[in-house]
């Protein structure tokens, strides 16, 4: 019965504010918009308290993994003490992400270590690049005369292959590419505004038993 | 072979640790023989001292939880270090609700878990009362006052406690507690039936001879468990015994529910000869396969259990008492009331006279008080007389146990007991319509799918790739390097519209013009991002125009601070609500953001901006199309300011149709677009080193990758037209 | 046309107000409409899509080889754009688990945007607790990795190589930092069953997926995989509003042409 009720209480809920916020959409009125934007300000507040739960997950996880000694825990230990440093130079300077030592840190191990990550995509891509452009067909020839064209066209390199390398690329991707894009766009959309009318709805009930 | 004592995976020889789960291998920990005390290699399954059985007795994925029950019977002990383990993952869960833990407390999960297990310490069972019991229980729900409660039930209420062990009732009273649990039905210490406050239960796993046994009451007082209190005439009716005794045989799907491995049990129980028809077979068909087996062992056994004891230990144990013949009906702790100072209940008297076996009172012979710790061990398999034990069995040589054979072993050989028959039923009624539902689902679908897997081809000889792939990359990089201008068409790109509208832009920007610059990137593209951008901002400061930065990402004021701006310029910080806070900002800038990078007050009235309509330009620097599209939609639909955007090649493709519909007044994207825009603002300057071997580099790298694809294309082809010998 | 949108204009509507209205009003009475029908009995058959009949597989191997599937939620959060498809993902992974659970197989579920994680957190627990026999089974693990989309890939890829996952099914909101999973997949010819809706990614996708779904596939979880009669009517009337647009396209290319 309790179970009941709660469960009732949360689909009431979501539905009444899905429908506030989807009435000042519609209807120019102020007390909409502020309830709309307490709303939302509610959902910033949540998304941070989630972050904190999600930094507990974190250390839990990888506090698991090193009691267990399972295989990789050293890079764990690695982790908490990365995550406790930092989150100890950030409280104690009162002037938090500002302060020089967070932003050392920010400057010198942050932004490398993710542009390195990334970079790696360039070898992902080769490797992808190599298995998945096979001339199977004819379709698969003309996508990997397209792929050809796009990629050299985006570099002077191409321009000095064939001078109008660039204007094919641009219109491979202002037609043949947008519209096949914008088609899946529309697709997705459609999908999304379903999903969310039927949360809306409480027919999907994605947060409560 | 080393197999984990934790979860029983193969691992290599020589291994330290478990691959499954980590359970630390070979000499790191010894197991100590829970019998004997003798330390034995982790790895050992039979103890080399005694050759009790050391290996878990159960399915893995069992024994995290059911370790402690197994405490003391023949589990090796493991470090202390999984058990905190087990805790952590609960911690690590806020929503659940925290199951109460530790060796003094009985959860519920630990008591419903002994109820599925086949290890039972007790011993006794009791059939032809569980007919009975499900006969009188109507179901659940209904009412049962007390005055109805069968009388020997009613008996029970005042049970000899200092006849009976203790340890001998505990199992029982647990069953009961355990299975009213399973409606997670609520006993306060109050309400607790006076029988079973009165039994004074064991907590679960230590009904051991050592551990004392704490009283019922404080079992009751730690059963967590929401839902309807139960008063104690409710008590037996709301207890889930009722309802699936009472529907048990009328339940034909059962079948249809089992997985396809229950089958061989299910075919064999027309055989076995149960004392409560029905009953069983539907519990069995339910049960998971791999307890199918165990039982379908034991339900084939017929008649009475012998238990196989020599004089002497029976000499120990029940002074001169001859081996007790039990039938398997009669519970020991029941037999014992009825030899002994209580009254028997007369339902239980034709339980007692089981046909054909006289009972301990007929020949006169009294009854010996087998403890728990020999109940356990109560070998589930009558053997004729003068039938040999098999060879393989070991036989004990010391200890109380001597000469016994086979003793423990596996769960097959231990006799599950007779209350097997309720923890199956209650089992039966935990078996939801939704799981078996799911569980028939899973196995049509794995029938039913028709269509064959599509799968990614993965060439044999790939596992060079990655090295040719690196090869290939480092002269891209290295070449622009070590010899400049050797890439033909250089660093020089042709004039891009896009980009000269952005440079438009900057170039009629009046002198002391507000622009509002939002770092919408994350570190990981600010290789890409950061030269433009920077060009981009030199141009600005070089009309001389008041820079106001902000980001949408958490990261972007400290790429912003990277480049200097937090000094030459208005570092606003972080606006959080990604399309919401540009939304807010839209509508009003004032109050969007209350501190800035640094810590100080932002002040509007200093700054000259009231809303973003004072501000000359917005440039948004981004590696989402997200980023850009809020912009466009939320600022661009409601101030008139024009929007430029600086993004990474990757987006480019789904931004450029904003510049095409001008929603965008200017575009620039990448290395190749920052060429372009410098191109188009000062043709005539010199591009600096690095810059022009980024650019030439990046040729390299497209071209690289073209290569690659065409060396893809001809593996293939010279597979496919020469047979693989390419 | 322009007279219309001025005339909305001046009452104070803007075009996509109004057109979000036309939307809403089509929907609802024929969301009503087609789940009476289906309520009736009438049968709206599905083309099969290939990557939902993989799950069960998938699962199978995992239950048989006690390795774990893994499944990504993606870099997407619920409290911004990318909540049609976190929820997509949810979706498959209250599926995922419930199989999972109920056949014994080990199932890790990996978030990058902590508001994610709860969800993830508690449909595990929904689908561990529907197990009769709970407490014999592990229940499916849901963890977050990081909240930065290129961390998050690291992770996964770790967990995809150290791991010895037995399948790897993402769905949910990716960026270009997908193929670094989707490639890590390939190499350790883990199955992999991926669902985005991201033109960008799409090719990534491609690239390295044994089955996808692409695009609004994604959305169609709950009627493949949860049979309800208002999930199928959901499908159908994406399928009436996707003729709606396209007749409008049409109408408005003509209208501006002639």
């Amino acid at each position: 019965m309790k179970v009941k009720f709660g469960r009732s209480l949360a689909i009431a809920i979501t539905i009444g504010t899905g429908l506030l916020v989807l009435a000042n959409f519609f209807v120019r009125n102020e007390f909409l918009r502020r309830v709309q934007q307490t709303l939302l300000d509610w959902a910033l507040i949540l998304a941070a308290v989630a972050l904190l739960l999600g930094a507990v997950n974190v250390v839990a996880t990888h506090l698991r993994k090193i009691r267990g000694r399972r295989p990789g825990w050293v890079y764990s230990l690695f982790l908490l003490a990365a995550l406790g440093t930092v989150v100890l130079l950030g409280f104690l300077d009162p002037r938090g992400v500002a302060s020089p030592a967070v932003s050392w840190v920010f400057l010198y191990v942050h932004v490398p270590l993710q542009a390195t990550i990334f970079a790696l995509t360039a070898f992902f891509i080769a490797s992808a690049a190599y298995r998945a452009f096979r001339v199977r067909s004819v379709d698969s020839f003309i996508m990997l005369v397209a792929g050809i064209i796009v990629l050299l066209g985006q570099v002077p390199l191409g321009q000095a292959i064939w001078d109008r390398i660039a204007a094919a690329k641009d219109w491979i991707l202002a037609y043949p590419s947008t519209g096949g894009a914008r088609g899946i766009i529309l697709g997705v959309a459609l999908g999304t505004i379903l999903t969310g009318l039927r949360v809306l709805l409480g027919i999907d009930r994605p947060h409560v038993k | 072979m080393i197999y984990c004592p934790n979860c029983g995976t193969a691992n290599r020889d020589g291994s330290s640790f478990c691959n499954q789960c980590g359970q630390r291998l070979g000499g790191g920990s010894k197991a100590t023989c829970p019998f004997c005390g003798a330390e034995n290699p982790i790895e050992n399954i039979f103890c080399d001292a005694c050759g009790a059985k050391l290996a878990p007795l159960v399915t893995p994925g069992v024994e995290e939880k059911e370790k402690p029950s197994l405490k003391g019977l023949s589990l090796p002990t493991k470090p202390a270090g999984d058990e905190e383990e087990v805790r952590d993952s609960e911690a690590a869960v806020p929503q659940e609700p925290s199951a109460p833990e530790g060796e003094e407390e009985i959860p519920d999960w630990l008591a419903r878990l002994r109820a599925s297990l086949g290890d039972s310490s007790e011993p006794v069972g009791e059939p032809p009362e569980t007919e009975e019991f499900a006969a009188e229980v109507p179901g659940e729900g209904a009412e049962l006052p007390e005055e109805e409660l069968p009388d020997w039930l009613q008996e029970l209420g005042v049970p000899p406690v200092g006849e009976v062990g203790e340890e001998q009732l505990a199992p029982a009273a647990e069953e009961f507690a355990a299975e009213s649990l399973d409606e997670g039905a609520e006993l306060p210490e109050e309400e607790l039936p006076d029988w079973l406050q009165e039994l004074g239960v064991p907590p679960v796993g230590e009904a051991g001879e050592e551990q004392p046994a704490p009283a019922a009451e404080e079992f009751a007082a730690e059963v967590p468990g929401e839902g309807a209190e139960l008063p104690q005439e409710e008590f037996l009716a709301e207890a889930p015994l009722g309802e699936p005794l009472a529907e048990a045989p009328a339940e034909p799907e059962a079948e249809e529910v089992a997985p396809p491995a229950a089958t061989p049990a299910l075919a064999e129980q027309p055989e076995a000869e149960t004392p409560a028809e029905g009953i069983p077979a539907l519990s069995e068909g339910e049960r998971p396969a791999p307890e199918a087996e165990p039982l379908a062992a034991w339900l084939q056994e017929e008649g009475p259990v012998i238990l196989e004891l020599s004089e002497e230990e029976m000499a120990e144990e029940g002074e001169g008492a001859p081996p007790a013949v039990m039938g398997p009906e009669v519970p020991a702790w029941l037999e014992t009331l009825a030899s002994g100072a209580a009254v028997l209940p007369e339902e239980l008297g034709p339980v007692l006279a089981t046909p054909g076996k006289p009972t301990p009172e007929e020949v006169g012979l009294e009854r010996a008080a087998i403890p728990s710790w020999l109940e356990v061990l109560r070998p589930g398999r009558k053997r004729e007389e003068g039938e040999e034990a098999p060879a393989e069995e070991p036989v004990e040589t010391e200890g109380v146990l001597e000469g016994v054979r086979g003793a423990l072993r596996l769960v097959p050989d231990i006799d599950p007991g007779p209350d097997q028959f309720v923890r199956a039923v209650s089992a039966a009624a935990t078996v939801t319509p939704a799981h078996a539902e799911t569980l028939t689902q899973v196995l049509a679908r794995s029938t039913a799918s028709s269509v064959r897997p599509r799968t990614v081809p993965v060439p044999r000889r790939e596992r060079g790739l990655p090295w040719l792939a690196f090869l290939l990359l480092l002269a891209a990089v290295l070449i622009p390097l070590l010899a400049p201008g050797l890439v033909p068409g250089g660093a020089t790109v042709p004039s891009a519209l896009s980009a000269k509208a952005f440079a438009t832009q900057v170039q009629n920007l009046p002198p002391g013009a507000k622009v509002l610059i939002s770092f919408d990137y994350d570190p990981s593209v600010s290789t890409e991002l950061d030269w433009p951008v920077r060009e981009v901002v030199k141009d600005l400061q070089a009309k001389g125009a008041t820079l106001l930065v902000m980001s949408t990402t958490p990261t972007g004021p400290g790429l912003a601070a990277r480049m200097g701006l937090a000094d030459t310029a208005t570092l606003l910080g972080y606006l959080p609500g990604q399309e919401m806070g540009l939304q807010r900002l839209a509508t009003s800038f004032s109050g969007a953001f209350l501190a800035d990078y640094k810590g100080a007050r932002v002040d509007e009235a200093a700054l000259g901006v009231q809303s973003l309509e004072d501000v000359a330009l917005i440039i948004t620097a981004a590696s989402s199309q997200d980023a850009v599209r809020w912009w466009v939609e939320q600022v661009g639909s409601r101030v008139n300011t024009p929007i430029c955007a600086i993004v990474s090649g990757a987006i480019e493709p789904s931004v450029r149709p904003y510049y095409s519909s001008r929603q965008l007044a200017g575009l620039v994207s990448g290395w190749v677009g920052g060429l372009a825009y410098r191109q188009a603002v000062s043709p005539d300057a010199p591009l600096e080193a690095q810059s022009k071997a980024a650019i030439e580099a990046q040729s390299l790298g497209h071209l690289a990758i073209v290569v690659l694809i065409v060396l893809g294309n001809l593996a293939y082809w010279g597979k496919r037209l020469f047979g693989g010998r390419s | 046309m322009d007279s219309i949108l001025e005339l909305l204009g001046n009452s104070g509507i803007t075009a996509t107000q109004a057109l979000m209205f036309i939307l809403l009003l089509l929907v609802l009475p024929l969301l009503a409409l087609f789940a009476s029908q289906l309520h009736a009995g009438k049968r709206i058959p599905l083309r099969p899509i290939r990557a939902f009949e993989r799950l069960g597989t998938f699962i199978g191997q995992s239950a048989e080889t006690g390795q774990p599937v893994h499944m990504s939620l993606g870099v997407g959060g619920i409290v911004d754009p990318s909540t049609a498809e976190s929820l997509a993902g949810l979706a498959l992974m209250e599926h995922v688990a419930t199989e999972a659970t109920a056949c014994g197989a080990p199932l890790t579920v990996t978030v990058s945007d902590p508001t994610l994680l709860p969800l993830a957190q508690d449909t595990s627990r929904r689908a561990w607790e529907t197990h009769p026999y709970q407490y014999q089974v592990q229940e499916p693990e849901a963890r977050m990795i990081a909240p930065d989309a290129t961390a998050y890939a690291a992770g996964v890829m770790d967990i995809l190589l150290g791991e010895r996952v037995a399948a790897n099914i993402m769905v949910g909101r990716f960026g270009p930092e997908y193929l670094l999973m989707g490639e890590t997949g390939v190499k350790c010819r883990v199955p992999q069953v991926v669902g985005a809706a991201d033109p960008q990614v799409l090719p990534f996708v491609h690239a390295t997926a044994d089955d996808m779904l692409l695009g609004e596939e994604m959305f169609a979880v709950g009627a493949y995989l949860r049979p309800r009669p208002v999930h199928i009517a959901s499908l159908r009337v994406q399928d009436w509003l996707r003729v709606f647009l396209i007749l409008t396209i049409v109408l408005g290319v003509l209208l501006r042409s002639l």
